[in-house]
């Protein structure tokens, strides 16, 4: 399939043709790669993206000339007029840094920790010979300038680790762009940042596009992140590309198949009104609202609750509160969503409420019973526990790997043996009543965690959660390890589950469409505090605290119309005082 | 809410092969580990099926000048026979017997001793797990060679008494490589959510914890068999092993060194070989079984 470029006279920078990727192991050889074609020319992107085995970071690392012994590459990669493919490991050696430069998911794990911030970024230049090393020294400190580094001078004698993962990020632009290559591969470059230092990111890169004759090769799985800053897009699945064509096409009116479902099962948001909530700001009568500290009407049983819960870390003798004074219910039969960003505390609180960790001050309760987190446990800590269930983020670590799923399934029964459910064929029976409910075959019940696919062990995760019929469930950000698509039937599953058996679920995620699609209301956490509740519907279009507008205006949506809207939003934000103080400054009182 | 129809998720490139063939698989591509495997077999079968073939006298003392300190190569003693006429070849089935067993089940001991104590320090961490972690410290101060002479010399050391004692010494290298594999497990969600339900800690420790460190526990199990088969050897060379008649390789070397510079080779050659091999062997096993339990090796 040929990716259909815009016919403009200006030649590509990159031009990949019929590129076939295989991997030879021993149980036999297996395309990852077919007979792709695409085209970059210069001051482009162009963003490949795909669900994981689509090929997508196979395609990039065969571009760069380093994919594993084991691979067999046939086509052609030609790079300013020049074959890749067949040039030597040698001449590879100096195109890479020099012609073609790459950046990496985790900003942390490209830079060296023990070399000064500077000295990364002129060892680009002074290995391919670029300029002595005085020279190199200016450069470095302008490149960090021009990524937008505060002070560079001073931040260029600093180490990585006395910088944010946003600043490392962009040093690792810097390092990318400093021998000025032709092509910048970018692989999930924003994967691993939060939502508002990821958007500070995408405008950087989205300058350095439009003001540089640099092309762009974006390799991602977020339809947001491409809604934002690529030009063309080319739809990758099992190997092939699917659709290509200009972004705005693609997104808006896909024509193949996959791309149609792909895009279907991406968590929509609404549009907000960006106008009301800029005006406001402008006007400058945005105040920090009253986080809501009883329950909307008085007739709900609260199923979970934070009492003024505060809750502390202690390393090496000294706390750390990583949670103040939360006061939030969780109503029966309701899906409560808790958005924030790292380090935000959300993830803690739900670690609360399983008991896990203990709470510093005030009261967790659970049906109105306190949830006490005792090395020990007593038979009433143990009957408060049963009515909790959890389900976790990485399916790879939340299965015992040498269970099989029917002893996963099955082991808080073990550990309560409920009533009625006691017997050896009564938990088959259930095991395979379960494996019903989250629709999975009954035979998977012998299998292993590692014979499932991700989105496979997360349903034997939520299975394994209502094992023992509880009435609260903690999802902490179930779906972020996985696939859209996949995230979609996950999501769907916990939705029918819902409401058959009619728990309340605290549902916790960083990602505002997801939550803006599970749950009844939303809570925002911002540096261990609760800053704003609300139904769900009118906080996502008319978010009142200026945090959560930040947040809001930052997460990309991949509605390229919605996009621009957010974008403009922001840049009107940003330049606002007090929006800035209020977002950045001490926490609310 | 929306309704979507997404696509199917690319299914798990499924190996038609069970992991227990695909591990089989592994092991046996590791050449060295075969090898091993075969000579632990071939040992196996030497001393303890060897005894029923070539049927010897190892109690009764000969002092018929005729039968003692034959060289190799002497009818009916292919490798000679020793100063009490004793047949070599018997004498060393006899003594592997001994060799073999002591290894085999102090190694086991010690793994089994090792994987518990280390799987609950890590487990309870905090002032339990350094308690705990200094008896091993101070367990690892001590030479335990030193610790088997003094001990041999006050009690009669006998087969279970030498399999007991060098379990009892080897147990502190295995707590502590289970010790920092448990610190892992016990973070993994799994175990939260056994916590998160109410399950107890023994549950956690004997469900997760344990089970999940059986690759490491199994490789080291191999090693510590080995070093228990050199350990047996030392204190006998040294004069502090079983009792006779009762005999082992490092026995057979000893009384065998009285002899080397009367040039009767056959004496010490034969058992020394057999426990540089046998070492090997083990070795060798342990590093196939490593490559097996790899995770990172796990294609597809």
């Amino acid at each position: 399939m040929t990716a259909t470029a815009p016919t403009t006279g200006v030649q590509p920078v990159l031009t990949v043709e019929h590129l076939n990727v295989q991997f030879v192991t021993d149980e036999g050889t297996y395309p990852a790669v077919n007979d792709s074609s695409f085209e970059i020319r210069p001051g482009e992107v162009l963003a490949l993206v795909g669900e994981s085995g689509s090929g997508k970071s196979v395609t990039s690392l065969a571009i760069l000339g380093l994919l594993p012994g084991t691979a067999r590459v046939t086509g052609r990669i030609t790079l300013a007029g020049e074959s890749l493919l067949d040039a030597g490991e040698a001449r590879m050696n100096v195109i890479r840094g020099a012609s073609v430069s790459m950046l990496f998911q985790e900003p942390m794990t490209a830079l060296n920790p023990t070399m000064t911030v500077g000295a990364q970024v002129m060892e680009v230049l002074t290995n391919h010979r670029i300029c002595s090393k005085a020279e190199a020294a200016k450069r470095a400190v302008e490149l960090l300038g021009r990524v937008g580094i505060p002070d560079p001078e001073r931040r260029a004698k600093g180490y990585p680790h006395e910088l944010s993962g946003g600043q490392r990020q962009r040093v690792v632009i810097a390092i990318a762009l400093a021998c000025e290559p032709k092509l910048i591969v970018a692989d999930e470059p924003t994967t691993a940042l939060d939502v508002t230092v990821q958007a500070e990111i995408l405008d950087l890169l989205r300058k350095l596009a439009r003001e540089s004759a640099t092309a762009f090769l974006l390799i991602t799985h977020n339809m947001g992140v491409v809604a934002d800053i690529a030009d063309h897009v080319a739809v990758m699945y099992n190997g092939d590309i699917v659709e290509s064509g200009p972004m705005k096409q693609v997104l808006l009116e896909p024509a193949a198949d996959y791309s149609q479902r792909l895009i279907a099962a991406i968590p929509k948001m609404p549009a907000a009104h960006w106008d009301d909530i800029v005006t406001a700001a402008q006007e400058g009568t945005v105040t920090v609202p009253a986080v809501p500290a009883s329950l909307p009407a008085d007739d709900v049983r609260p199923a979970l609750q934070f009492d003024n819960a505060s809750i502390d870390y202690v390393r090496g003798g000294r706390a750390f509160r990583a949670a103040h004074n939360i006061t939030l219910t969780i109503p029966e039969k309701e899906i409560v969503g808790l958005v924030g960003e790292s380090g935000s505390g959300k993830s803690t609180l739900g670690r609360c409420a399983l008991g896990l960790i203990p709470a510093a001050e005030g009261t967790v309760t659970v049906l109105g019973h306190p949830v006490h987190a005792r090395s020990l446990l007593s038979a009433e800590d143990k009957a408060v526990r049963r009515q909790i269930g959890v389900i976790f983020q990485d399916p790879g670590s939340s299965l015992d790997p040498r269970m099989t799923i029917a002893q996963c399934i099955e082991e808080p029964l073990l550990v309560h043996s409920p009533e009625g459910l006691s017997g050896r064929q009564a938990r088959q029976a259930r095991v395979a009543e379960l494996l019903d409910a989250v629709e999975l075959p009954s035979h998977y019940a012998m299998r292993y965690p590692h014979e499932l696919s991700g989105g496979q062990r997360q349903r034997v995760g939520l299975a394994r959660a209502i094992v023992l019929n509880p009435r609260v469930l903690i999802a902490d950000e179930p779906t972020s390890a996985l696939d859209v698509s996949v995230q979609a039937h996950v999501l769907d599953a916990l939705r029918s589950l819902q409401a058959a058996y009619g728990f309340a679920c605290l549902f916790i995620s960083h990602d505002l469409a997801v939550v803006n699609e599970m749950s009844h209301r939303v809570a925002v956490m911002w540096q261990g505090h609760l800053v704003e509740v609300g139904e769900t519907a009118s906080l996502m279009v008319r978010p009142q605290h200026p945090y959560t507008i930040r947040l809001l205006a930052a997460v990309p949506s991949p509605d390229p119309r919605e996009q621009a809207r957010r974008r403009e939003a922001r840049r009107k934000l940003a330049t606002l005082d007090d929006m800035a103080t209020l977002a950045d400054g001490a926490p609310p009182a | 809410m929306t309704t979507s129809t997404p696509a199917p998720e690319l299914a798990p490139r499924l190996s038609t092969a069970s992991p227990a063939t695909r591990a089989w698989r592994r092991f046996r591509s590791n050449k060295l580990a075969m090898i091993g495997t075969t000579i632990v077999i071939l040992l196996i079968l030497f001393c303890f099926a060897g005894p029923l073939v070539w049927v010897t006298d190892q109690v009764t003392v000969s002092i018929d000048l005729a039968i003692i300190n034959k060289p190799w190569g002497t009818p009916g003693h292919p490798l000679g026979t020793n100063n009490l006429g004793y047949d070599i070849l018997g004498r060393l089935m006899k003594a592997g017997q001994t060799s073999l067993i002591i290894g085999l089940l102090a190694g086991l001991l010690a793994t089994l001793i090792g994987t518990c104590w280390g799987a609950i320090a890590g487990y309870i961490g905090g002032p339990v797990d350094a308690i705990m972690m200094r008896v091993v410290d101070a367990g690892i101060a001590l030479p335990a060679t030193f610790l088997l002479l003094i001990l041999s010399a006050i009690m009669h050391p006998s087969i279970p008494l030498m399999i007991v004692v060098i379990g009892l010494v080897s147990w502190l290298v295995p707590a502590r490589l289970i010790r920092a594999e448990a610190i892992t497990i016990k973070t993994r969600d799994y175990v939260l959510a056994l916590r998160a339900v109410g399950g107890s800690h023994t549950r956690a420790v004997a469900r997760h914890i344990i089970p999940n460190t059986i690759g490491t526990m199994i490789v080291n199990a191999t090693f510590q068999v080995a070093d228990a088969i050199l350990l047996v050897a030392y204190i006998s060379f040294l004069g502090m092993g079983v009792e006779p008649p009762a005999t082992d390789w490092g026995a057979m070397l000893t009384k065998g060194i009285d002899y080397t510079y009367a040039g009767y080779w056959w004496l010490i050659f034969p058992p020394g070989l057999l426990i540089v091999i046998t070492v090997c062997a083990f070795n060798f096993i342990g590093d196939g079984l490593r490559d097996m339990f790899d995770v990172k090796g796990r294609q597809s």
